[in-house]
């Protein structure tokens, strides 16, 4: 017992860890992909109806910025779901969603944040509603690596959600949230697909039309 | 320096050189596992997600208490080995002294794993800052003093100070895990469930 003590406490600890990473690697979202891929391919095939295939593409992304260019916006569409975020570059951002249905289409996010999208040609236009502010926009369809990302981590242990608009002219707008605490996202580095926040590298994914962002 | 009390003194050589061995080996073994918890630590790309526990507002709520609550035990664990070892006058160690320090250590020992797992495997080792750099670095070095100290603890023969001084090492490691991190969080962030 006196001998064998000592052994079977570094077993257990060593038991623990190896359970607890299994069950991180296990829930991990970034290792299951084929799950998410199987729930985002199931939608679609049902959801298509004749008004909104004719309204608005099956699959898109545009970007653009609001009047007086304080706000810029990002809108993807996919599946019959939109996805939309809008940030000032500094402390103001918003991530919404709806259904793609109708001409018209009103997504919402958390804190009274709207947008409507209207087609408008290749593009498409409407109004922002943030923070008791409207403001009208028209956003260009926008091709990778233009679009929408989105940046997930734990910096410090403190939950951290970036997000970030790259419009087609290379420029980026985004906001990230540390703790809660709004701020201007760092520099989003294409070419590894993140960033780095106080040493910890983010990994950013593009988003898409039938992601969920307000969640 | 020298433990008189198990071998005469004649046959110095042999006997110290297998105590000699008898330290090397567990001190071998706790450096590899700081080295390599170090370099899991760097390599692995930090996935920035780990599960979280329910009853807390988020992750950074549970480190910090599991680790407090760690300390706490550490603490019982200083104030047992120094009655065990006859540091404090005037107090006897009852007869559960023994299992009292075995399982607070373990329990603190355990406590600090979900944390530890979360830090590498969600976070690496950083050296952003001092105070990150100095928690980096030790908690590489309380894991390698925590497995020392158990292989330590199975060996016999060893002079008498090598046991209070690997456990000394355990529990400096994990007090400055505590005091760069949850203390850290409690002057920061402020003292949230």
């Amino acid at each position: 017992m006196k001998v064998r003590g000592p052994v079977l406490t570094l077993l257990a600890v060593v038991g623990l860890a190896l359970v607890l990473l299994v069950v991180n690697t296990r829930q991990d979202p970034a290792r299951a992909p084929d799950q998410a891929a199987q729930t985002d391919a199931a939608p679609p095939p049902a959801a298509p109806t004749a008004a909104t295939a004719q309204a608005f593409p099956a699959e898109a992304v545009y970007t653009g910025r609001a009047a007086g260019d304080r706000m810029t916006v990002a809108i993807a569409i996919r599946g019959g779901k939109a996805a939309a975020y809008l940030c000032d570059g500094n402390r103001v951002e918003a991530w919404l969603e709806g259904p793609v249905q109708g001409e018209e289409l009103r997504l919402e996010g958390k804190g009274g944040a709207t947008v409507t999208v209207r087609p408008d040609g290749d593009a498409v236009s409407g109004q922002i509603s943030v923070q008791g502010r409207q403001l009208p926009y028209t956003a260009q369809p926008a091709a990778p690596p233009a679009g929408l990302y989105e940046g997930e981590a734990t910096v410090d242990g403190a939950p951290a959600r970036i997000g970030w608009i790259v419009l087609p002219d290379g420029s980026q707008v985004g906001v990230g949230k540390v703790g809660g605490d709004p701020g201007p996202a760092p520099v989003l580095d294409l070419g590894r697909g993140g960033a780095a926040v106080d040493g910890v590298f983010v990994a950013a994914r593009p988003i898409r039309g039938d992601d969920d962002v307000t969640g | 320096m020298t433990s008189a009390s198990e071998t005469p003194r004649g046959g110095a050589s042999p006997t110290t050189s297998r105590a000699l061995a008898a330290i090397l080996v567990p001190v071998a073994v706790g450096c590899a596992v700081a080295v390599a918890l170090g370099v899991y630590g760097r390599l692995h790309e930090p996935t920035g997600f780990a599960i979280n526990v329910a009853g807390f507002s988020g992750t950074l709520s549970v480190k910090t208490w599991l680790a407090t609550a760690a300390f706490v035990f550490a603490m019982v664990q200083l104030g047992s080995a120094l009655v065990m070892f006859g540091r404090i006058p005037g107090v006897a160690g009852p007869s559960w002294l023994g299992g009292l320090h075995r399982w607070s250590g373990r329990i603190a020992v355990l406590l600090t794993v979900p944390v530890v797992v979360h830090c590498l495997y969600a976070l690496g080792f950083q050296y952003g800052s001092p105070r990150v750099l100095a928690h980096s670095l030790l908690g590489c070095l309380f894991y390698g003093a925590f497995v020392t100290k158990m292989l330590v603890l199975i060996r016999r023969g060893l002079p008498g100070w090598v046991l209070p001084a690997v456990g000394g090492l355990v529990f400096a490691g994990l007090t400055g895990l505590w005091l760069t991190s949850a203390l850290w969080v409690f002057t920061t962030v402020g003292v949230v469930l």
